[in-house]
């Protein structure tokens, strides 16, 4: 078993396989080596997102993890999909502060997969969205005028779908 | 631009997003716009990735020119502008932004066959009356050539990959390579000496052009008996003969495999029945198809072998070299579904010269339908860039799409949908396919499709089948008598070509009233009802199509195109 201190100082008992999810553990594990039984301190992640995160990581414990030289090839057919699988869904189901402080510490644990169900969650909420919708959606004030609104919408014009 | 992510993660974000979705982002406040302008690379050559136009993110933007033609990458200076040029060339073949027509006076009159190379700035082209011109694609100028006596009238033109192999009157097949191409360590013991005769002198009469567009002696094959069609895609070159197909390696000039017979080989779809059957195999006779009949059309992957014969399309594999397919040339329906073009439907956009029409759908039922047989032929195949469709013309103005045909016969009637292209009894004239774009050249019009917008109602059933498929036609490509001297249609990424008479084009270009004249005269043409006598019952009720004379013949006939990339 492997304890995790978080930032506001919850620690947290978890089984090898699961914290081992996270690269960044998995390295320190690897470092401090097998005996160690002091508390690994995760300065960055606090204790409600650490919770969310092993969660995750419980679910998808003994799946393979992507090769540390994974080559950039198979990165970008992964990023042909926004597919999300179902329980994926759910999970990421979580209010906008709880999903960027899960993309965060996804990134900062470097949790590839979470991290990607964490960006593509985002994606889809932007996309097909209009400029005033996606305001709306992140409480954004437009600072355009509107000629500049008009001139911007001009030099992207090449890009709508017909 | 999201508050709470640090840069480099809402390029994550971006990199999930498409054009049409990133193309909005600016729009949002000041401080979005500041970071895609500032990660403009970044975002733009992901982008790219994910669209497809390169394979990965590991390209660089210095290799675009080993992937692309100088003419698809003129004024590209950054990811964006290359993004934006790909997007221009996709919607300008599918007629929704600019294209102009073109002619390539260099290349050549009376020319029967075409071949482009974008990558290498060049056109083939070989001659009613014989001989062979290789000339540039952008300045207009002859690069190198062969001479009428040796190169025989209306010889068929194949090329690939910097190899050019064209047939000579006893029906042997020369092969040529690029001279950029040609190293010192390549075969030549089969070299013929004609062939270095005619390269001498073809290098003496274009040394000033030398390297451009030049080729030098490769081989000449002997052909194993008498051959009709070929189909060279590299490295295979397929030469199709009575009842064989003749595989041949070109960089290693072997013949490599031989599929027999074609004639009547045995029938695929027996063959589980046989396996089935408790007779014992030895006496058990096997099935076997009816005659295919004089050769049409051949096509090849590294998979198949893909034949058009007078009474069947038939695909065989190469790895067993059992026929697979078999679609016969007389049936009642080809296929499930069908569009017709709807002239009405004419929709152009500003600066485009294709006009887009709509298509009229009908889901076939083929229980339902009369018992009457049309019988017409497949003249030509093509194999889709997945190797998965085929894309077969019927000599009356018809396209049968076959999606997965190696998805047995069971199903077969449901993966086939067929594209009525004007008037039903109007001669075809040449199929050609590259990439997703399908383009078919007949006495009604040059007519262009995507082959994924034929093959998507089947993934999404709640859209309307009649408005679903969206066929361009090119206009000024239109005139049927001189449709009628087309022998040849190619298609690169961002051009087609095919042989016309320049100084129509020219005319009709400048001239409104002969562009609404065009107009008139395909209205009325398709909407001519009164042709329906042009074909023949046979006892047995079924209908022979009888086809539409070539009455026109023009002594002109240059390469002509549209080119879809903007601009002159």
């Amino acid at each position: 078993m492997i304890v995790l201190k978080t930032s506001d100082n919850e620690t947290f008992t978890v089984e090898r396989d699961v914290a081992e999810r996270s690269v960044l553990i998995k390295n320190m594990l690897d470092d401090i080596g097998e005996n160690s039984e002091q508390a690994i301190p995760l300065p960055n992640v606090n204790s409600s997102v650490l919770k969310k995160v092993l969660e995750y990581c419980e679910h998808h414990r003994g799946e393979p993890l992507p090769a540390a030289d994974a080559d950039t090839s198979q990165d970008d057919t992964r990023k042909r999909t926004t597919d999300i699988s179902e329980w994926d869904q759910k999970f990421i189901t979580v209010d906008q502060e709880m999903l960027f402080e899960i993309i965060l510490a996804a990134n900062y644990l470097d949790i590839k997969s979470l991290l990607d169900v964490g960006c593509k969650t985002v994606a889809n909420m932007i996309k097909g969205k209009t400029p005033e919708e996606i305001r709306k959606l992140f409480n954004i004030v437009n600072d355009f005028t509107p000629e500049e609104e008009a001139q911007i919408k001009k030099e992207n014009e090449w890009a709508e779908d017909r | 631009m999201f508050n709470q992510l640090p840069t480099e993660l809402t390029l994550s974000v971006l990199s999930f997003l498409d054009l049409s979705c990133i193309s909005v982002l600016p729009l949002v406040c000041k401080s979005w716009k500041y970071l895609i302008d500032e990660n403009e690379s970044t975002v733009y050559h992901r982008l790219a990735a994910r669209c497809g136009y390169i394979h990965s993110t590991a390209v660089v933007f210095n290799q675009l020119p080993s992937l692309y033609s100088a003419k698809s990458l003129a004024s590209v200076t950054n990811w964006k502008s290359f993004c934006q040029r790909r997007v221009h060339i996709s919607k300008s073949w599918v007629g929704k932004a600019s294209s102009h027509y073109v002619s390539y006076p260099s290349s050549g009159s009376k020319v029967h066959r075409i071949k482009v190379d974008e990558k290498a700035g060049i056109i083939i082209t070989s001659f009613r009356d014989g001989g062979l011109c290789v000339s540039d694609l952008t300045d207009n100028q002859v690069l190198w050539s062969l001479p009428k006596p040796y190169v025989r009238q209306f010889a068929h033109l194949e090329y690939g990959e910097g190899f050019l192999i064209f047939d000579r009157p006893g029906g042997d097949k020369e092969v040529w390579r690029l001279a950029s191409d040609y190293t010192s360590t390549t075969v030549q013991s089969k070299i013929h000496p004609d062939q270095v005769a005619a390269s001498e002198e073809a290098f003496h009469g274009h040394a000033a052009t030398y390297p451009q567009g030049h080729f030098k002696p490769w081989a000449v094959l002997k052909m194993p008996t008498a051959t009709s069609a070929f189909r060279f895609v590299y490295p295979t070159l397929l030469v199709g003969a009575r009842d064989h197909a003749f595989l041949w390696d070109i960089p290693s000039c072997k013949l490599t495999q031989t599929i027999t017979p074609i004639q009547e080989p045995e029938d695929p779809s027996s063959a589980f029945a046989v396996v089935l059957s408790n007779a014992p195999s030895f006496d058990a006779a096997i099935p076997r198809l009816g005659r295919l009949g004089n050769l049409n059309y051949v096509d090849v992957d590294h998979k198949h072998v893909f034949i058009c014969g007078v009474s069947a399309l038939r695909v065989f594999s190469r790895a067993t070299g059992k026929c697979i397919l078999d679609v016969p040339s007389a049936r009642q329906e080809f296929g499930s579904r069908k569009f017709s073009v709807l002239y009405e439907s004419e929709r152009q956009t500003k600066g485009a010269v294709l006009v887009n029409h709509y298509t009229d759908g009908e889901v076939l039922d083929v229980s339902s339908s009369s018992r009457l047989r049309i019988i017409d032929e497949f003249i030509a195949v093509h194999v889709s860039s997945c190797g998965r469709h085929l894309v077969a013309m019927q000599a009356s103005s018809q396209v049968v799409i076959i999606e997965n045909f190696e998805g047995g016969p069971s199903s077969l009637y449901n993966r086939m949908v067929h594209i009525q292209l004007g008037l039903v009894r109007s001669r075809s004239k040449y199929l050609a396919i590259h990439n997703d774009h399908v383009a078919v050249a007949n006495n009604n019009g040059l007519f262009i499709f995507s082959l994924s917008a034929v093959l998507e109602p089947r993934v999404n059933p709640s859209t309307s089948l009649s408005r679903s498929l969206v066929i361009s036609r090119a206009p000024f490509f239109g005139y049927h008598l001189y449709m009628s001297n087309l022998t040849c249609l190619q298609l690169s990424d961002t051009g087609l070509y095919l042989n016309w008479d320049p100084s129509y084009l020219e005319f009709c270009h400048e001239d409104e009233d002969e562009q609404r004249r065009l107009h008139a005269l395909f209205q009325v043409r398709m909407s001519a009802t009164d042709r329906t006598v042009r074909h023949f019952r046979t006892p047995t009720g079924d209908m022979i199509i009888m086809l539409d004379e070539d009455d026109f013949f023009t002594e002109r006939s240059t390469v002509c195109g549209i080119s879809f990339t903007p601009g002159l």
